[in-house]
């Protein structure tokens, strides 16, 4: 295949084509336009959608065989599962039709139990035992995902978030080694997990603990470089950093290996911010395994008694200006991924491929509450700057606990991750919108809110009072007390608002 | 159709006998004495009598004032507010509509302000105390040792402006005292009252959002110095309707017309 | 100057005994008076007499002192938490306010006026209080203090002007913070956590059945009369055992659960606000039902306000539960006390719209300047949103009821349609 114009542009077009994207894309032309007046967005659509329809088809069918490869490789049941059971089951409101409804999730969670049987039908009779789930991850997924809608019925907002977060951190976390395909996957795993370790592998930049005989990586399924895992794309930072590898000049002399590696990276980034445009922070406030074990470390705080501790609005700056050099530091380390010489080193300096996994809280946390404290490496004689092995990993895990024990948040405000998808909290799809004729001003909003928000106490003018730091977590939904003044839209449509009934207020004791 | 309304006052108590076509077949005003459900029988019949009509003919007898509640003959029942809008605009049906309807009592004083098609929008009446009433101008004619009418002629005759501050009809009268010991002259006493007075209700008419054109009815529209001061503050004409005493009673009677029109017509309608 | 006490000992005066017989059988009279009103009503539950006698001071929960206090921005679950038994403090008998004359001379408010001589009276149940507190919330309250402190130890809750920073949230927790120390002094008891919470929840649960009322009335407003809700409500804050009274409301939504109206209800619905009416003082409320309005909600502080809002329970911490108590008690609080006039306002219009209501009255007690000075805000604001208002502006006495009268039913005849 030789390098010309046209192959460019469809090797860049390629991750447009996938129709999830299309999808994406199509379904966020809407909720742009609902910022424009009424008629005007009719049209715009009219004039724009099917051609962005024709025309990504028109690439993937007939232009880029490589298109094709990718329309394959994502589609995944994860993707259908969320439009066909989260989507509706946040939207369609209660009534008869949310009953009929329900039984697309109960479908899914019966074919995930099939599935797993079935998972368990090819392991070979002479060996028989415990092998976790068997089954694919993206069913898995898509199961717990049904399973959440379903128990959605049953709970309160506070009881559902918990019961979301602890599933969510269940999987995440043993996700990466308790999740195998099949059982000659879970054997490939054990396999791995014998592999000699390279330091500077990709493996590699994962925490690894060598038992005698064979090693234990880090737990983690959304993060890529578990070995056990990496089943889930999760973490926009690594993409970031691939882009980074990209060498320019190799891609300016029309090396197609380097032409293909931007497609796949752009194409996941192009998922990323998507499904950030979808879901803007939620992720924080009901997923991130660390903010859930921040959770239930404040939940400590709380029963003791402890006052929490806010920032004054300088420190929080300082705290968002320190995690994003961070960013800047290890982003620029890893432009020098492609110029590293035969040692590994860039101007003398080793450099880790991956330099900001280095520092993700992620790898630190993680380990303990997949293994406990046995799980770290010991420390190595030839550490670079930013790789926290034991003691060094042990001061960032203080660090977290205090910091989660202080204050409620402490650490989402300098998580790059976060902030990222922060980005989408004005604009995106999910917006926290309150009338403000039902609001006292009472204050209850900003003193429970983990970011200690005061937007949403204060914003009396404009109805959305979503803000860069809103995490989505809704408590602030669950505990103003006036009802139907908060509430959660998603691209226009309520997803939950306040209540403060009677019935809740008497029954509590 | 022939519609009676009833104004029960505390002093005086007025009656209304409306036809549809013809208009005013017969008024009258009588004071309302003690008992005010006798009073009003007694009008009731002598004022048919003398149109020579039987109470089977009348299709409804309204009452309105505020005896309103303690006379059993009307059929329906409404307050002087509402009757006074319905008779001022039926009497007042001119190119440009009334806004703005002053009532000034014996007890108390009203500004009713109306919409342009002519409902209530708002209105406000005076405190509890005599302050703003007509109430107020008989006892200062009394301490000046005039007739009420006297009293008002001289008005009429100042024209220099004599500033009172007071309203109230208690501590007027040490102010009158005051000033007539300070050898101003009675006819600039009296108008300086009527001045005070109306500053008052200009007030009130202003907080009510009062605006052109204004109606004048009740007791102290015959006071011509009442109404002269009224214009003055209001700086607009300000209409006074034929018989300013017996709009209220009128309206009570037009109001009662209505009623009886739309039932017939939901009847009407229930029927076909 | 950390524990000086708040008024200067040095001119303290001797209690002062009042014996005024005319007095005392004039507010029996009204008394009697307001009696009759109620049972006028159509269609009370069958125990409202438990609310009646509360509210006249026999079902007092015995053993535990009796701590008298003013306002909303008073939480009484610090009283309850503090093993003490709040008992509001404010007076509607018109007859009173002339003893009350005898020290609070001049313009002062009636309510002030008839809850001091409340306090002299010994029948009272205000005269059997072991202590008192008030905020400073209108300057009759701040200048009553001193003299209550003649009587009992009393002590003042620095009420911030404002409610929308942070600052004064800080100076308003001190405040109750001061607040639990005094009441520590009067009961013998510290202000624990647990027992804090715990008063907090039993308010949770009060406020949910307020709220549950209030919902039924909504629905169908002939199935409780307003002067009832408003006579439950201020028997909660007479000194009752809050197990029972939540037992007897209970009882009482029982009961109206089931009443079904005969026919549809064509009276104008309309959303009262204002100054307090307190008990006897129903006034405002039996006026209104008489002209034939429902008052299906309202903002008044010896109503529903008192207890429609719950405190918010998140951190359970000493410091934060009198944080949430401050939020709910000041910074949520649409009392005129406060330099802007938004609460009350967003409030009303949001009742208006929540309750589907027709009109606003806004009753206006003579002489309380905070409420009147409120008056043209309010009026202006719903006229721009087109909703109607009417001011009735009035105090205890009945002199004016007739003038009323009328100004109502005018008011509630412009409302339709002819
Ligand atoms: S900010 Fe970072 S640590 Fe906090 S919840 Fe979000 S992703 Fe997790
Ligand atoms: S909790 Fe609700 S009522 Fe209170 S300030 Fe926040 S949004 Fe307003
Ligand atoms: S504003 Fe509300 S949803 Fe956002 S972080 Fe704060 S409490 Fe959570």
């Amino acid at each position: 295949m030789t390098l010309n114009p046209e192959n460019i542009l469809s090797v860049l077009v390629a991750p447009f084509t996938n129709p999830l994207m299309v999808l994406l894309i199509v379904g966020m032309i809407p909720a742009l336009l609902r910022r424009l007046p009424g008629r005007h967005a009719w049209a715009v659509t009219a004039v724009f959608g099917p051609p962005i329809i024709l025309w990504g088809t028109y690439h993937l069918i007939c232009l880029n065989p490589t298109a094709a490869e990718w329309l394959s490789t994502l589609n995944n049941p994860i993707a259908g599962a969320f439009l066909v059971i989260v989507y509706p089951a946040m939207l369609i409101p209660e009534g008869r039709w949310r009953q009929v409804f329900l039984v697309i999730p109960v479908g899914f969670v019966l074919w995930f139990f099939v599935a797993i049987y079935r998972g368990y039908q090819t392991v070979p009779a002479d060996e028989s035992g415990f092998y976790w789930l068997l089954v694919s991850p993206s069913w898995l997924i898509s199961g717990v995902m049904a399973l959440l809608v379903i128990l959605h019925e049953f709970m309160d907002l506070k009881w559902f978030r918990r019961t979301v977060r602890a599933t969510c951190l269940l999987v995440l976390i043993y996700g990466g080694f308790a999740l195998r395909q099949d059982f000659s996957d879970y054997r490939n795993m054990l396999d791995r997990r014998a592999e000699e370790k390279n330091v500077m592998t990709l493996q590699e930049t994962s925490p690894v603990m060598e038992y005698p005989n064979k090693m234990i990586h880090l737990p983690s399924a959304p993060c890529r470089f578990s070995t056990d895992g990496g089943y889930v794309q999760g973490c926009n930072l690594e993409l970031f950093q691939r882009l980074l590898h990209i060498n320019m000049f190799d891609l300016g002399s029309g090396s197609l290996a380097a032409m293909n590696t931007l497609s796949a990276v752009l194409a996941a980034l192009m998922i990323f911010v998507a499904f950030s445009f979808i879901s803007a922070r939620w992720c924080c406030g009901w997923l991130c395994p660390l903010s859930t074990i921040g959770d239930v470390l404040n939940w400590m705080r709380k029963r003791l008694g402890l006052p929490a501790m806010h920032p004054p609005a300088p420190v929080k700056t300082g705290f968002k200006i320190s995690g994003l050099s961070l960013v800047g530091v290890t982003f620029l380390m890893a432009k020098a991924t492609p110029h590293l010489g035969e040692d590994g080193r860039f101007a003398g300096c080793k450099i880790p491929i991956f330099p900001f996994c280095k520092v993700c809280p992620g790898q630190q946390v993680c380990p303990v509450a997949g293994g406990g404290l046995d799980e770290y490496p010991p420390l190595p004689g030839t550490e670079w700057a930013f790789g926290f092995f034991r003691y060094g990993m042990l001061a960032v895990l203080g660090l977290f606990v205090v910091s989660f024990m202080l204050s409620k948040r402490l650490w989402c405000r300098f998580c790059p991750m976060g902030m990222f998808s922060g980005l989408f909290n004005r604009g995106g799809m999910f917006a926290l919108q309150k009338r403000a004729q039902k609001c006292d001003k009472c204050g209850v909003c900003a003193e429970v809110c983990p970011m200690d928000i005061e937007t949403v106490r204060d914003e009396m003018k404009h109805p959305d009072v979503s803000s860069f730091d809103c995490v989505l977590c809704l408590r602030c939904v669950e505990k103003c007390p006036q009802t139907d003044c908060l509430r959660l839209e998603h691209n226009g449509i309520t997803v939950t608002s306040s209540t403060c009934s009677p019935e809740h207020l008497t029954s509590e004791k | 159709m022939i519609s009676v309304g009833i104004d029960i006052g505390s002093t005086t108590t007025k009656m209304v006998i409306l036809d549809k076509e013809q208009g005013i077949l017969a008024q009258k005003l009588v004071a309302t004495g003690a008992v005010p459900g006798e009073t009003a029988d007694e009008l009731f019949r002598t004022l048919l009598d003398s149109v020579s009509l039987t109470p089977e003919q009348i299709a409804i007898v309204a009452t309105t004032g505020y005896g309103r509640h303690l006379v059993d003959i009307g059929d329906s029942v409404m307050t002087e507010i509402k009757a006074c809008a319905a008779g001022v605009q039926y009497e007042c049906m001119e190119a440009e509509p009334i806004r703005t309807i002053i009532d000034v009592g014996g007890q108390d004083t009203k500004v009713i302000t109306l919409t342009g098609d002519g409902q209530i929008e708002d209105f406000s009446m005076n405190d509890k105390c005599a302050a703003g009433t007509g109430r107020f101008l008989e006892v200062l004619a009394q301490k000046l040792e005039l007739s009420y009418d006297a009293f008002v002629e001289e008005a009429l005759k100042s024209d220099t402006l004599l500033h009172m501050s007071s309203t109230c009809a208690v501590f007027a009268e040490s102010e009158v005292v005051g000033l007539l010991a300070r050898g101003e002259a009675k006819a600039d006493v009296a108008a300086g009252a009527h001045d005070a007075i109306a500053g008052r209700i200009a007030s009130m008419i202003r907080r009510t959002g009062g605006s052109s054109r204004f109606a004048f009815v009740g007791g102290g529209s015959l006071n011509g110095a009442l109404l002269r001061a009224m214009e003055e503050h209001l700086n607009a004409e300000v209409t006074v309707p034929a018989s300013p005493q017996l709009v209220v009673a009128l309206g009570a009677a037009v109001v009662g017309a209505k009623k009886v029109e739309k039932r017939d017509a939901s009847v009407s309608e229930g029927g076909g | 100057m950390k524990n000086e006490p708040q008024f200067d000992e040095r001119y303290r005066l001797s209690p002062r005994h009042v014996d005024n017989p005319g007095v005392e059988k004039r507010s029996r009279a009204v008394l009697h008076q307001q009696q009759q009103h109620l049972d006028r009503l159509r269609n009370r539950p069958r125990n409202i007499a438990y609310f009646e006698h509360a509210v006249r001071g026999e079902n007092i929960s015995d053993a535990a002192p009796l701590v008298g206090y003013f306002c909303n921005m008073t939480p009484p679950e610090l009283i309850r938490a503090a093993g003490g038994v709040p008992v509001r403090l404010g007076c509607g008998n018109a007859a009173l306010v002339q003893t009350g004359e005898e020290v609070l001379a001049g313009d002062i408010c009636p309510l002030a006026k008839a809850s001091f001589a409340c306090v002299v009276d010994e029948r009272s149940i205000a005269s059997r209080c072991d202590a008192f507190v008030l905020p400073t919330s209108c300057d009759a309250k701040t200048k009553l203090g001193e003299i209550l402190e003649d009587y009992r130890p009393t002590f003042m809750i620095h009420l911030p002007p404002e409610q929308n920073h942070e600052l004064f949230l800080k100076e308003t927790v001190k405040s109750y913070q001061r607040l639990e120390a005094f009441l520590g002094g009067v009961t013998g008891r510290k202000v624990s956590r647990k027992a804090l919470l715990h008063a907090v929840r039993q308010g949770r649960e009060q406020a949910g059945l307020v709220r549950r009322l209030q919902e039924i009335r909504s629905e169908c407003p002939g199935a409780l009369s307003v002067q009832d809700l408003f006579l439950m409500i201020q028997a909660a804050s007479s000194g009752v055992d809050m197990e029972e009274w939540c037992r007897e409301c209970r009882n009482v939504i029982t009961e109206i659960e089931g009443y079904s109206p005969e026919r549809r209800r064509f009276r104008h619905r309309v959303v009262l606000t204002g100054a307090p009416a307190i008990w006897p003082n129903f006034k405002p409320l039996s006026l209104l039902e008489e002209c034939g309005a429902d008052v299906v909600a309202d903002t008044l502080c010896s109503g529903t306000e008192s207890c429609y809002d719950p405190v918010v329970i998140d951190e359970t911490g000493h410091k934060s539960l009198l944080r949430a108590l401050s939020l709910r008690y000041v910074f949520a609080s649409p009392c005129p006390a406060f330099i802007s006039q938004g609460k009350r306002l967003n409030r009303v219009i949001n009742l208006v719209d929540e309750f589907t209501a027709d009109a606003v009255i806004n009753y206006s007690l003579r002489l309380c300047q905070l409420f009147d000075a409120e008056t043209y805000r309010l009026s202006q604001v719903l006229k721009q949103r087109q909703i109607p208002f009417m001011n009735m502006r009035t105090d205890y006495s009945l002199e004016d009821i007739e003038q009323l009268r009328v100004r109502l039913e005018a008011f509630l005849e412009t409302l339709e349609e002819i």
